[in-house]
């Protein structure tokens, strides 16, 4: 009977509405499976589509998130399932490597704007590429250069910066 | 123009973060943690140790010893950031296991030490063998058969000695040690 894909609306905190497979969505994230779960009862028998508000993330950033779970979730629009990597050849790299070094570079507040949404929405495999790229931002800089890029405010006295650098003076 | 002031990072989000710094460069996470207090808080937490074995189940090998002809060479070569707080260039590295390593020292301390080169403990082993024979050491984690190795620095261990003897060939194994380092 109903052969059509269901779909849902996510409404942003900024008010703009989103259109996602409910298949897709729910798949990727367990924060609005939860919720889809939940208005499920009530929406049987009804042809009325479920708007979601998602009160934490802007439209910016939710498009963003929308783009990745597509890619990601979206059996149908993968070449091959992104986890089995048994249809990669050996060397390969994950088919969508590429996409989710893209999808990262980009500046920190944004970055950061994504991994809170990943963390809300509960998206594991987001939550851990985002972690993964802004921990990759600190590599190769120095201790001020960390502060100065995620505005962190040193609170070592002098003395006890001393005693750490000493502590482990193998790694600085 | 002048760029905008960064937005802070999040508490809540730290941890996550920190977690992902990649095993293979040690150096990240100590330097992490000198960052700020709250840095070295989250990573000085035996809770986040665990969860960061958790996330990287595959520990990295750090480096290797070696008994260079050389004897200025150093005993211990790094493969990644990791640099162990002073390896005595006086000591033959004897064996290596379970994230420490068994030495005999010729120099200042004599005989044989047990080396951890996380935490650059050493510790002296009794030696009570008779002299006639030429035993090789092996050391051991003492925790047990659940221990992945991994979080055990600093715990108990065993040195085991076996060796053949030079009159009566007979087997010898003797366990000397098997005690805390607190």
């Amino acid at each position: 009977m109903a052969s059509e894909k269901k779909v849902v609306f996510l409404r942003s905190s900024d008010g703009e509405a989103f259109e996602v497979s409910e298949e897709v969505i729910s798949a990727a994230s367990v924060t609005i499976k939860g919720m889809i779960d939940e208005e499920s009862p009530s929406r049987a028998d009804t042809a009325a589509t479920t708007t979601l508000a998602i009160p934490n993330v802007t439209a910016a950033t939710l498009s963003r998130v929308l783009h990745y779970v597509n890619k990601h979730f979206d059996a149908a629009a993968v070449v091959g399932r992104p986890d089995d990597y048994i249809f990669c050849a050996p060397g390969d790299e994950h088919p969508l490597a590429r996409f989710d070094d893209d999808f990262v570079d980009v500046d920190n507040d944004t970055l950061i704007d994504l991994v809170h949404a990943a963390e809300y929405l509960h998206i594991k495999k987001l939550f851990d590429l985002t972690c993964k790229a802004v921990a990759d931002k600190l590599k190769g800089r120095t201790i001020d250069q960390i502060r100065e890029t995620f505005g962190i405010v040193n609170d070592y006295t002098v003395e006890e910066e001393v005693e750490v650098y000493r502590e482990n003076s193998w790694a600085f | 123009m002048a760029p905008s002031p960064p937005q802070p990072l999040p508490d809540d989000l730290i941890p996550g973060i920190l977690l992902r710094l990649p095993p293979d460069d040690p150096a990240g996470l100590v330097r992490a943690s000198a960052v700020c207090k709250a840095w070295r808080r989250i990573i000085s937490d035996p809770a986040f140790h665990g969860r960061y074995r958790a996330l990287h189940p595959t520990a990295p090998v750090l480096g290797f010893l070696h008994r260079p002809r050389n004897p200025k060479l150093p005993r211990f070569v790094s493969t990644t950031s990791f640099r162990p707080a002073a390896a005595d260039h006086r000591q033959h590295p004897l064996d290596c296991r379970h994230g420490r390593a068994i030495f005999y020292d010729y120099g200042s301390l004599g005989g044989y030490v047990v080396w951890d080169p996380a935490t650059g403990e050493r510790h002296q082993v009794r030696d009570e063998l008779s002299a006639d024979y030429l035993p090789q050491p092996a050391v051991f984690c003492a925790a047990g058969e659940g221990c992945d190795h991994r979080g055990c620095s600093g715990g108990p261990f065993i040195v085991a000695f076996a060796g053949l003897g030079t009159l009566d060939l007979g087997y010898h194994d003797h366990v000397v040690e098997a005690e805390g380092w607190d």
